[in-house]
């Protein structure tokens, strides 16, 4: 099923402005179900911006954002609520609340948005720290976690709706490798298991190497995609300097 | 017996005879996080009716199930056998097979899980007092802390910021000039009103100026500027140094060489010091002005009568005096701010109820020194 079928995310000719500054130019892509799709690139290439595009945090000024069939751009308040219920956000170091524990914090999308006993909301909160490995950390504060049990406990909150579509910005920045290798095992689990589709921003070659099905590499001169398809072949094969410079870990020249 | 749940999301649950007494149940559609209280009514419902020893799911006709509907049927298997119903599924698809089995339970290690037990009352009350006497540890090593660096300061003063000093003057002396204006004002036009309806039925009108005059400069001036500068720029300190703290900004400080207390804390005393005293005289002034216009207005006094009166009345020792407490408050408040900002731990919520007690003490401490200086002032006089 991977890879096929119609695609979930299909992005038309997307750009985006910042003031007077292009970051994205006439950028189109798709992702499609039970893939694991990483963006890649140098800093300021407008990965976190076509994130914020698929996730409606940014209207970009052109193209079309359609995320199952639905145009995020066009959309109404009431049909653009309806998609976000579909697809869960890891955000880059947890976003998790610090005034709730971790239960409430899983329990906060499950309560505000179905209509579920609480005692059921409970067994599914028990349900996603178990999936993330953070069994017996219902009563904790999120100050009182370290980064990679951060990390896992965003991801159990993202899936607390059982989302179709995972967006994951930076999975492992800032862990440590033994850690971030859980986390790539963490994703390709649920990835297998629930076969929800994977949007990751990523930096990791080692990581990105174990858990990608496709990628796609931004540029920020060529404001856009200048790679797209399986990591290890792209590795392999680069005949873009760039492309080759990314996967080599060869600084640009007057570095 | 079938039930479906709005169009779109669509689900069914319908139960048959089956062989030697057990009940086929059929679960088809969508059995994801919309449906699964509709499906959990549906099986509780079940299993308050059936007499059957054995129920068997069939979920051949289920065409999507996410976790949640996972464990809504793990969770019904459970309720089951809890009533002594054995329950059998079958004709599970792989993916089907796959959610269940990341979701059940009994498939995974039971990791050890960190047990918290509840704390009784005495444990409470020591947990209290260790934190009390903790925070009476902070406060002296603060005090000590700041006290020194105020010396060195002193001594050398090329160390101390002073284009940070300029900065928090404007901030907190400057751009409150509307505000304690306004305010100090009003007041003392209010207090003139007040006093000049009682006053008059003893024809003293011209004691207004003096109540007014010598209620501002012994006390409300210097309280009330000192209030608002808690309000205004004591929040404002203990945010900063929260935020700072949060985002481990003062770690960076520290690592860089720089003394925290040095960097942060004594620029904004000194200029607190340097800056509330002309606040206070400034309230007084406009206080008087607000008094003045309603003895003019009200009283028929003349603007010179008003202010010879006032100026009999004050003393130069009662305005030195309360620009000197004006003086002691600024130093406590932006103190007490700052210690309540190094405090803030964890997130945006510390910072919040850090700023909250650093106005909260700046009070307390603001009207605990004021009557501290009214006894010291009866006997030195």
């Amino acid at each position: 099923m991977r890879g096929s079928g119609q695609p979930v995310i299909d992005i038309q000719g997307i750009s985006a402005y910042y003031r007077d500054h292009r970051v994205l130019e006439d950028v189109s892509l798709r992702v499609f179900r039970g893939e694991i799709f990483v963006v890649v690139g140098e800093s300021g290439c407008g990965k976190s911006t076509l994130l914020k595009c698929m996730t409606g945090l940014y209207r970009p000024d052109q193209g079309r954002v359609l995320i199952q069939d639905t145009d995020l751009i066009s959309a109404d308040d009431e049909a653009l609520l309806q998609v976000k219920r579909r697809f869960g956000v890891l955000f880059q170091s947890g976003a998790l609340i610090g005034s709730m524990t971790l239960a409430e914090n899983i329990a906060l999308p499950l309560t505000e948005h179905t209509d579920l006993d609480p005692g059921f909301i409970d067994e599914i909160v028990r349900m996603k720290l178990r999936l993330v490995n953070l069994a017996g950390y219902e009563d904790a504060f999120p100050s009182e976690l370290s980064g990679g049990m951060k990390k896992r406990a965003g991801i159990a909150r993202a899936l607390a709706l059982d989302p179709q579509i995972l967006f994951l910005d930076e999975l492992s920045a800032g862990l440590d490798p033994v850690t971030s290798a859980g986390l790539d095992q963490l994703v390709k689990d649920i990835n297998a298991g629930m076969g929800t589709t994977m949007v990751i921003v990523s930096h990791e070659l080692n990581s990105i190497m174990t858990i990608a099905d496709r990628i796609i590499m931004l540029d920020k001169r060529a404001r856009g995609i200048i790679a797209e398809g399986d990591p290890r072949k792209i590795s392999e094969n680069a005949s873009d300097p760039r492309v080759h410079r990314f996967f080599n870990r060869i600084p640009p020249k007057g570095f | 017996m079938q039930s479906s749940v709005g169009a779109g999301k669509h689900y069914a649950f319908r139960t048959q005879e089956a062989e030697s007494g057990s009940l086929k149940v059929g679960i088809s559609g969508i059995l994801s996080v919309e449906t699964a209280k509709a499906f959990t009514a549906d099986v509780d419902g079940l299993l308050d009716r059936t007499s059957a020893p054995a129920l068997i799911f069939d979920l051949n006709g289920i065409e999507y199930l996410d976790s949640t509907g996972a464990l809504a049927l793990i969770l019904s298997r459970d309720k089951a056998a809890r009533k002594s119903i054995h329950v059998r599924m079958t004709g599970m698809s792989a993916e089907t097979g796959r959610m269940i089995g990341i979701v059940d339970p009994e498939a995974d290690c039971c990791c050890e899980t960190p047990k918290r037990t509840a704390p009784n009352a005495w444990m409470r009350a020591q947990d209290v007092a260790a934190r009390l006497s903790d925070r009476m540890d902070l406060i002296c090593l603060f005090v000590g802390d700041l006290a020194a660096s105020l010396a060195a300061s002193l001594v050398r003063p090329r160390s101390v910021r002073w284009e940070a000093v300029l900065f928090y003057m404007k901030r907190a002396g400057m751009e409150g000039l509307p505000i304690v204006g306004l305010i100090s004002i009003l007041l003392g036009m209010i207090m003139a009103f007040m006093a000049s309806l009682q006053l008059r039925m003893f024809g003293a009108n011209l004691y207004v100026a003096s109540l007014v005059s010598i209620a501002l400069v012994k006390e409300l001036g210097p309280i009330m500027t000192a209030i608002l500068f808690a309000g205004r720029s004591g929040s404002a300190f203990s945010a900063e140094i929260g935020t700072m703290r949060v985002n481990e900004e003062i770690d960076a400080l520290s690592t860089m060489g720089f003394e925290p207390v040095n960097f942060l804390v004594v620029p904004k005393v000194i200029a607190s010091i340097l800056v509330v005293p002309i606040l206070t005289l400034y309230a007084d002034l406009l206080g008087i002005l607000g008094g003045l216009f309603v003895g003019i207005a009200g009283m028929d006094l003349t603007v010179q009568s008003y202010l010879q009166q006032t100026k009999e009345s004050l003393e130069v020792f009662d305005v030195v005096s309360s620009l000197f407490k004006s003086m002691c408050f600024a130093a406590l408040i932006a103190g007490i701010s700052c210690h309540h900002g190094f405090q803030a731990k964890g997130g945006a919520e510390a910072v919040g109820s850090a700023t909250t007690s650093a106005v909260v003490s700046s009070i307390f401490l603001i009207i605990i020194t004021d009557s501290a200086f009214a006894i010291m002032l009866h006997y030195i006089r």
